[in-house]
């Protein structure tokens, strides 16, 4: 029964490295797959001096940039003008997309006077990033100090090195799904990685305590 | 006796909804034919809310104040001379001035504590679109990020330059309580090689004292000596023109902002102008002078519609949480869920009045405190006796696993960036609240319920 559980503990870890080792070749290789917010964009901005829905526009767009990435969002505090951002756009999709705002609402508004075209450079993602590494190396720092006081009386330096493991492999299998299932990075990334990190710390800590204590 | 105690479970029981009522509904009163709901609104970060939408685009003009848009025929037979007069040489359009400006423009947004912002470069063109949270400091930071930074001490007469950046080492705003009132400086602190240029300039343009003694005696030369001054500038803006009275041996300027007051008002005024300029110095000269192209306020793109669906989702998960301690624990079980379902009422009110701002990252930090606070409800639950000391042992053990997450959360909450300060204040807070809740509601009402 022991030798069954650590035969399946083996091949658990085995999966969860060869996951590992995907994910980082595919990251290093292919990248990752960024939402449309990081990567380079272009946004039209339609003054429509009109209420509007953001749905709306979204499925106006959506038939425009069939095949393309659409984000709409409302622009100053009267929410009468509109920003469509999609990865690229001709000046015929321009029309199109303006000539169907203008016909769903019964506006004649013109390329010339209502529109502007705004060409994004991409966000880094290391920028992005690098804040959340910090605050995750420091406060992984202070808290392997913890571990190391709390269990003192212990075998220190097996628990920290395991501990250390387990929660440095929970987040590489996280960016390691993400990278494999090519799940955009957007605005829910570095949430996620913060809460799993908080999960994982306290899943060990849960483990040391009913272990030791 | 027994009176006495479900007296005291009736109050919390009333108190929990109370509560409940405050946090999910709100007091709403009418004020002036409308309903105003009297409980604090919650703070939304830019992911949430919105963002200023800020475009710097590299100075396309000359230094006569004309946008170079000539013919092609035009630019070939003025060449040379429309180089020269470009406020932004060509030469001086690389990819590391470019990097270098998006550096300095990063420091004064964090120097202003703008904690979170994006920016987006293109490394062809230099422009750069930034988005910063809409709030009391946006103009500020817009007219900040935009300022070249230039210091220049000249010769008032001749105008040569004699001193610059390079020259500087720190500059900083301080206080001084005078008989009129406190007043401002902004202290301008010179490296070794400004220490000496400043003590040379003080030498040479200082007024003599025998000569201020006897004026009539040395009528013309004074008025030689007098008028050798030296004016300083930032961002090509006079800031004053003087002489100095004695030798500065110290490498330190200091300038009076304003006039002295006794008014808080006028005083951080005054505070917040040095606070610019010294950000403005601090971070250094842009190496290229960018124009303001779009400035507009741009709403998130998670609209409120898709925002109460997360929060549909998030109800159906803690109803869910719920149910299952009512079918599995019964009668204790109940009570663990109303004082459950109290705890994240009073915890949604503590992330309104603690000013904590919600961004993404505050959202999951929520959802991981009511994680918390759940698997503290059914570690209670599984004590075979629910008695005072098991609540007390129960709650120790939990103390311990949440001190690692305190840890996170306090690094988290002085990280300078708004998205982790809102995870790690809203978990600093909800840990708080979970000792807090457990001792003073959670034990009193078990503790009743099961003698």
């Amino acid at each position: 029964m022991k030798k069954a559980k650590i035969c399946n503990n083996k091949i658990l870890q085995l999966i969860l490295i060869v996951i590992i080792v995907v994910g980082l070749v595919i990251t290093a290789t292919i990248g990752l797959n960024v939402s449309l917010i990081y990567m380079k964009n272009t946004t039209i901005n339609i003054k429509l001096d009109t209420s509007f829905e953001n749905s709306d526009i979204k499925n106006i767009a959506k038939e425009v940039y069939q095949d393309q990435k659409v984000l709409v969002q409302k622009v100053e505090i009267y929410e009468d003008m509109v920003a469509v951002t999609v990865q690229h756009t001709t000046d015929e999709q321009k029309q199109e997309l303006l000539n169907k705002v203008n016909a769903f609402y019964g506006l004649e508004k013109s390329i010339e006077e209502d529109v502007t075209v705004e060409n994004n450079s991409n966000v880094r993602l290391r920028s992005v990033l690098e804040e959340c590494i910090s605050t995750l190396a420091i406060s992984f720092i202070l808290v392997m100090i913890y571990i190391a006081i709390r269990y003192r009386k212990n075998n220190v330096i097996d628990i920290i090195t395991k501990s250390s493991v387990k929660i440095v492999e929970i987040q590489f299998l996280l960016l390691s799904i993400i990278a494999i299932t090519r799940l955009p990075v957007n605005r829910l990334t570095v949430p996620t990685v913060l809460f799993v990190y908080g999960v994982s710390v306290y899943w060990v800590i849960s483990r040391l305590e009913k272990k030791f204590k | 006796m027994k009176l006495n105690k479900e007296l005291k479970i009736i109050f919390i029981t009333l108190m929990i909804t109370l509560i409940c009522l405050v946090s999910f509904v709100g007091i709403n009163v009418e004020r002036t034919g409308t309903m105003k709901n009297l409980i604090s609104k919650y703070k939304l970060g830019m992911d949430l809310e919105g963002y200023r939408g800020i475009e710097l685009k590299v100075d396309e003009s000359t230094k006569g104040g004309q946008t170079q848009d000539k013919t092609d025929s035009e630019i070939e037979t003025n060449e040379t001379e429309e180089k020269s007069e470009l406020i932004n040489p060509i030469q001086e359009r690389t990819t590391q001035n470019y990097e270098k400006s998006k550096r300095i423009i990063i420091s004064r947004l964090k120097d202003l504590k703008v904690n979170n912002y994006i920016i987006k470069q293109d490394l062809e063109t230099g422009k750069m679109t930034i988005q910063i949270p809409e709030d009391d400091k946006t103009d500020t930071a817009v007219s900040l990020i935009q300022s070249l930074g230039k210091f220049e001490i000249k010769d008032t007469q001749t105008g040569e330059i004699l001193m610059n950046n390079s020259d500087l080492k720190k500059v900083s705003v301080g206080y001084a309580n005078q008989e009129q009132g406190v007043s401002v400086y902004l202290n301008i602190e010179f490296n070794k090689e400004g220490k000496e240029k400043l003590r040379n300039i003080t030498t040479a343009y200082v007024q003599k004292q025998d000569e201020q003694e006897s004026p009539e005696n040395a009528n013309t030369e004074n008025q030689t000596e007098e008028a050798k001054t030296i004016t300083m500038y930032i961002d090509d803006e006079e800031i004053m023109s003087t002489a100095f009275d004695a030798e500065n041996n110290s490498g330190l300027l200091q300038l009076s902002i304003g006039t002295s007051s006794n008014n808080q008002s006028d005083i951080q005024d005054y505070f917040e102008q040095g606070t610019q300029i010294a950000s403005r110095l601090n971070s250094g000269n842009l190496p290229i002078k960018f124009e303001l192209g779009e400035n507009r306020y741009i709403l998130s793109d998670i609209t409120s519609n898709e925002l109460d669906i997360m929060i549909c989702v998030e109800i159906v998960i803690f109803t869910l949480m719920t149910i299952y301690m009512v079918i599995k624990y019964k009668e204790n079980g109940l009570a663990l869920s109303i004082l459950f379902i109290g705890f994240v009422a009073l915890y949604l009110l503590l992330i309104r009045y603690t000013n904590v701002v919600l961004t993404i990252e505050g959202l999951f930090a929520i959802a991981f405190i009511i994680i918390l606070q759940f698997i503290l409800s059914i570690n209670i639950l599984r004590q075979k006796q629910i008695t005072s000391e098991s609540l007390n042992k129960v709650a120790l053990k939990e103390i311990y696993k949440y001190i690692p997450i305190f840890i996170i959360a306090i690094v988290a909450a002085f990280s300078g960036w708004s998205p982790l300060e809102s995870f790690g204040m809203s978990i600093f807070w909800g840990i708080v609240l979970i000792i807090i809740y457990h001792f003073i509601v959670t034990k009193v009402f078990l503790k009743n319920q099961n003698d």
